[in-house]
């Protein structure tokens, strides 16, 4: 991390400026190219020679270069589609080179020999496309439309490309869209032990503005889309922040009306079931079971007025509902009969089984204007309404009570474009993009606002009622304006740009009892604490700006190209003045408005070079080293503003002395009383804005980035076919703690357990330590302040893996693709802040380590993790094989980590040992690890989809049918499981769905 | 003479990008070679990659479906009808309890 100076500061912005006027957008990533040398037959260079691009994805029909002095030329932003590039030039035959086939971000290397002739002589040459980038460092995978429908992709979207690329973990399987769209598509969790990936739509990000902003807050219909782009490394300075980047590239129509209708369904009776014996010991006798999951798009597109305007309108609806094992509505809901707590118990109604419910709605319009020669403009509109009827996704890990239903409505997306190629060698690009999602929570059918929320610890089971809603206001948006342009030579290819993104996020949040919003924790049915909340609570953060500056060239000199960048980000977040008033608990709060929350300012370098081997476009050495900043998110934001730092929640121990389940005590004296201990927090309902303080070396400096370092080898081992080989080194730098200003090391005492007697466990039956809890005294008490933790420490997070990929087609048109990928991930988090070996993030919750977010109350003697080569082995494979009489047959199988097995113990004073024998009770009940987690995993997840199709080609159209049966193996893999150590334990949470048939039809024309 | 073209374009693509004369590389030899054979020599049987050579006088035009226009028009038009009315039964069947809907949204 570099810190400016702010004077400084305004003279590399304005530099910057200066440069970004002649650069191009972040947009042409998305697009491909085509580049190579032109020579005589004695192979010497020819320059001047025309070289014209033509393509029917292209509005404006041709892009047309020269070649340069050394006979380079580089034809870039050019849509994905295929090509035909013709060469020529006075007295040589003209050789036209068709069926050049161009994805998302790949330039294919064409180079030709011009024999003496007549121009008006034309060589036609067709043959395989090129399938190795000779020229990008960067690695990536990319599917187009086809490629996705012949695979059975389930539910397409920017998480399909996440299923079938190795090493992309993702939160739960999918089996034929058992998962909803919105959780669905972000679903996708970490790359080579990276987070924070960053997902866009046509290069705008479409992710919303809430916490850690990687949630989609627009859902792309796979009508409206045309290719999938996955960048993982190398990525080049015009791109944003994360650490990987998912794009949709979208369809835009042409100068043929062209379209379809397609549609699937999954019903009852299309499933199997996949539960065995060890599954019924566990009380599981059912897998979700499917009662629908449906879709019906259709979509239409074409001129408007030829070579001049294009449309592209797609129109989708989806929806699901699906069975949840050992999932049921609570028969006891509302029959308590306890004044202020109408639901106090759970008991399954087997009459009525709760499902997974959701649905989705789209409309959206592309408009291309070619206006003149030289200036092409894009519209795009979508307006979506969808409801994420239980949040997503209901597993039947909490009774269905405790879900919440997401109403996303209105939502949607405008987006402009305006591309120019000025000269054959100048190329500007510009746009805009708005999107807004209001999603405000309702609760499940038979909650009443009497109820709450109850939380059984033992076996983290949650009851009653949400834990929280957001209502009435809930909305969140971003807008987006791009500028750029590239100066194309055939040697050099030089980009710079500017970029700017604004976002905000509105949240009110209540708990689901509108009395006093109490939420309880149990202990085998005993009442255990309240969880308390201030209310109102109204909320908003703002980014106010996310600007990125950057230059970059891709420099060839003979078979090497050089890529090289830099790019600066500057950020400034903050919130705008509001009033809240007075609660039960709290008094009226007022803020003013505050900018530079954080204000972070980096300076990011990308640089890699790659080498075409031998020169012949087959064999390509590809290097890479870049710093990039972890995605934008508002969770400094929102734990900096005043409504959370003064403390928003607390809690108090509860004996229910009388057994009543009512808290028998002033709920608003926060002092201990005989059924109510004291509150954790002692600043709580008091609106203390520096009740948490941020330092300057969180808000002002460090923003968390991450180095990447990247070594590949790709080949083309055949006409169509590549391999590739590589190598991943990256780590992450700059971790934010939280500290308490008056507890230190010395404020707690250690504390033994003694492990259960169970063969499972490591130290069976033993006294293990290196457990502590804060002295009484001292409970509650003190200030916090967020900072860096290089203050106490060296903190550290790190990957290093391989992987082997294979792409492309074998012969009779078999198109394969996967690979292996495998690596060691160390969560190194050994510094003391307060509790010994035991950091909390700026949320005050412990920082586990590794990729699974920390169990509440979860404090960690294991604060080194590391996750092994054999437990991180990622095997993705995908197929698919033309068959006769038009038949085609298709695979994707995955087989992946198996679940993390982790073991939490809910302890009290009566099950613990203080080491100083004058202390014998704790401050409350915590919850410990057994072992390290990521430590321990079950068995490895696999899962094999398989797909057969018929097509019917009539003339105008094509008729597609398919049966798509997903986890054909009907395998039963764990993805989650029950940690909390009882009779439950390692009871699997999240499985495979059963075996699922899926009948798809389509029709396109 | 064609097809020693063929051969000629076929060395040069698939070696790729070849160095200057002066470098005498083995593959700059190759490359000479077929130069000289496709002035000189008959053309080998079998080729890696389809040639064609035209003027621009011989533009082929291209084939015509068999389907009218008009009627393709009607059954595109009645294929997207019908998905449109696909779509109201599924607006109007699916179970909708969002509060946009019910009118309860306080927002």
């Amino acid at each position: 991390m570099t810190h400016i100076g702010r004077g400084r500061w305004t003279t590399a912005v304005a530099a910057a400026l200066a440069a970004a006027l002649g650069a191009t957008t972040g947009a042409q990533q998305q697009n491909g190219g085509i580049a190579g040398v032109v020579r005589d037959a004695d192979g010497l260079a020819l320059p001047g020679v025309t070289v014209e691009a033509a393509s029917p994805a292209l509005i404006e029909k041709v892009r047309t270069v020269a070649t340069d002095g050394e006979g380079r030329y580089n034809i870039v932003d050019l849509r994905p589609g295929t090509y035909t590039v013709t060469f020529s030039l006075t007295g040589f035959s003209t050789v036209r080179r068709e069926g050049v086939e161009l994805s998302a971000g790949f330039t294919a290397p064409i180079s030709v020999n011009l024999a003496v002739g007549a121009i008006t002589e034309t060589i036609t040459v067709t043959g395989a496309s090129p399938v190795v980038d000779t020229q990008s460092i960067r690695q990536q995978e990319v599917l187009n439309t086809r490629q996705l429908e012949a695979l059975p992709s389930g539910s397409i979207g920017l998480q399909t490309l996440a299923y079938v690329t190795p090493g992309f973990a993702t939160t739960q399987a999918d089996v034929g869209g058992t998962r909803d769209t919105w959780s669905a598509q972000g679903a996708y969790t970490f790359f080579h032990g990276k987070t924070g990936t960053r997902a866009s739509f046509d290069g705008f990000r479409n992710q919303y503005f809430i916490g850690a902003g990687n949630g989609v807050g627009y859902i792309s219909d796979q009508g409206t889309i045309q290719e999938l782009q996955l960048e993982t490394s190398g990525m080049g300075a015009e791109s944003g922040s994360g650490s990987a980047s998912l794009n949709a590239i979208p369809k835009s129509g042409g100068n043929l009306f062209s379209g379809g209708i397609d549609g699937f369904f999954s019903g009852p009776g299309m499933q199997g079931s996949n539960i065995d014996d060890e599954f019924r010991a566990f009380g599981i006798n059912s897998s979700a079971e499917v009662q629908k999951i449906y879709r019906l798009g259709a979509q239409l597109g074409g001129p408007i007025m030829k070579d001049r305007i294009w449309f592209f309108a797609a129109v989708g609806r989806w929806g699901s509902r699906v069975n949840q094992p050992g999932a049921y509505y609570n028969k006891l809901q509302g029959k308590s009969g306890i004044p202020g707590t109408p639901t106090i118990a759970y008991e399954p109604d087997l009459d009525r089984p709760a499902a997974s419910f959701d649905w989705f709605r789209n409309h959206s319009l592309r408009t291309t204007w070619q206006a003149t020669e030289k200036h092409k403009f894009a519209f795009f509109g979508d307006l979506q309404k969808s409801c994420r009827c239980t949040t997503g996704p209901f597993t039947g890990a909490n009774a269905i009570e405790s879900e919440r239903g997401w109403d996303w409505w209105p939502s949607g997306v405008v987006q402009g474009t305006w591309t120019a190629p000025l000269t054959n060698r100048l190329l500007v690009e510009a746009g805009a993009s708005w999107q807004v999602a209001n999603w405000v929570n309702f609760a499940q059918d038979g909650v009443t606002r009497d109820d709450r929320s109850i939380l059984e610890t033992s076996t983290n089971f949650r009851y009653g009622a949400t834990s929280v809603l957001t209502a009435p206001i809930a909305r969140t948006g971003r807008s987006a304006q791009r500028l750029t342009a590239s100066y194309v030579t055939g040697s050099h290819n030089i980009k710079a740009g500017v970029t700017l993104e604004q976002a905000f996020n509105d949240e009110s949040r209540s708990r689901n009892n509108e009395v006093d919003g109490l939420n309880y924790d149990f202990l085998n049915g005993r009442p255990l604490r309240l969880q308390y909340q201030v209310e109102p609570y109204f909320q908003q953060e703002r980014q106010n700006a996310e600007l990125g500056l950057f230059v970059q060239d891709a420099w060839t000199i003979d078979r090497v190209t050089l890529n090289l960048g830099i790019r600066m980000d500057y950020v400034s977040m903050g919130f705008p003045a509001a009033t809240l008033a007075a609660g039960r608990f709290v008094p009226e709060r007022q803020v003013q408005e505050l900018k530079g929350v954080p204000e972070w300012l980096d300076i990011n370098p990308r640089a890699g070079a790659a080498v075409d081997v031998f020169g012949n476009g087959r064999t390509a050495v590809k290097a890479s080293v870049g710093r990039f900043n972890q995605l934008t998110r508002s969770d400094l934001t929102r734990r900096f503003h005043p409504f959370t730092a003064s403390g928003s929640t607390a809690f108090r121990n509860w004996t229910d002395l009388n057994g009543n389940f009512i808290p028998d005590c002033d709920l608003a004296n926060f002092a201990s009383q005989p059924e109510c201990g004291a509150m954790s927090d002692v600043n709580f309902g008091k609106f203390i804005p520096n009740a948490t303080a941020f330092d300057d070396s969180v808000t002002k400096d460090n923003r968390d980035f991450l180095w990447d370092i990247n070594v590949e080898v790709e080949h083309q081992i055949r006409d169509g076919l590549s391999v590739n080989f590589g190598y991943n080194h990256n780590w992450d730098g700059s971790f934010t703690v939280l500290e308490n200003t008056v507890l230190g090391p010395e404020s707690y005492d250690e504390f033994c357990i003694t492990v259960p007697n169970d063969p499972r466990l490591p130290n069976a039956g033993q006294e293990q330590c290196g457990y502590y809890d804060v002295k009484t005294a001292l409970f509650g008490q003190g200030t916090r302040r967020v900072t860096n933790a290089k203050e106490f420490g060296k903190m550290k997070r790190y990957w290093d893996g391989i992987w082997l990929g294979v792409n492309g087609r074998l012969p009779k048109g078999i198109v394969v693709g996967g690979g292996l990928d495998m690596g060691r991930q160390v969560d190194d988090h050994c510094l003391t802040v307060d509790m010994p070996n035991q950091p909390n993030d700026i949320s005050g919750a412990p920082i586990r380590g590794g990729a699974l977010a920390p169990a509440a109350n979860s404090y960690n003697p294991f604060c080194r993790v590391v996750t092994d080569w054999t437990n991180l082995m990622d095997v993705r494979l995908r197929a698919s094989v033309p068959l006769p009489w038009q038949f085609n047959a298709s695979f994707i199988y995955r087989n992946t980590p198996g679940a993390p097995e982790d073991a939490t113990l809910a302890v009290t004073s009566a099950t613990v040992r203080f080491k100083d024998p004058a202390r014998t009770t704790l401050t409350t009940a915590q919850t410990v690890n057994l072992y390290a987690p990521n430590s321990v995993f079950g068995d490895r997840f696999s899962q094999l989809d398989v797909a057969v199709s018929k097509s019917f080609t009539i003339g105008w159209g094509r008729i597609r049918a398919a049966l798509d049966v997903y986890n054909a193996l009907n395998s039963n893999s764990v993805q989650s499981v029950v940690s909390a150590y009882s009779t439950r334990w390692l009871r699997p949470v999240g499985f495979l769905d059963a075996r699922l048939a899926r009948l798809t039809a389509s029709l396109s024309f | 003479m064609k097809t020693a073209r063929v051969l000629v374009l076929l060395t040069t693509m698939a070696t790729g990008l070849v160095s200057p004369a002066s470098a005498g590389s083995l593959l700059q030899s190759a490359t000479r070679l077929a130069h000289a054979a496709a002035r000189d020599l008959p053309a080998p049987a079998t080729v890696r990659a389809e040639v064609r050579r035209s003027t621009a006088a011989a533009q082929a035009t291209p084939a015509e479906s068999g389907t009218s226009k008009r009627k393709k028009f009607l059954i595109i038009a009645a294929a997207l009808v019908a998905a449109g009315v696909g779509m109201y039964v599924i607006d109007h069947g699916v179970e909708d309890n969002t509060p946009s809907t019910k009118g309860t949204r306080k927002d």
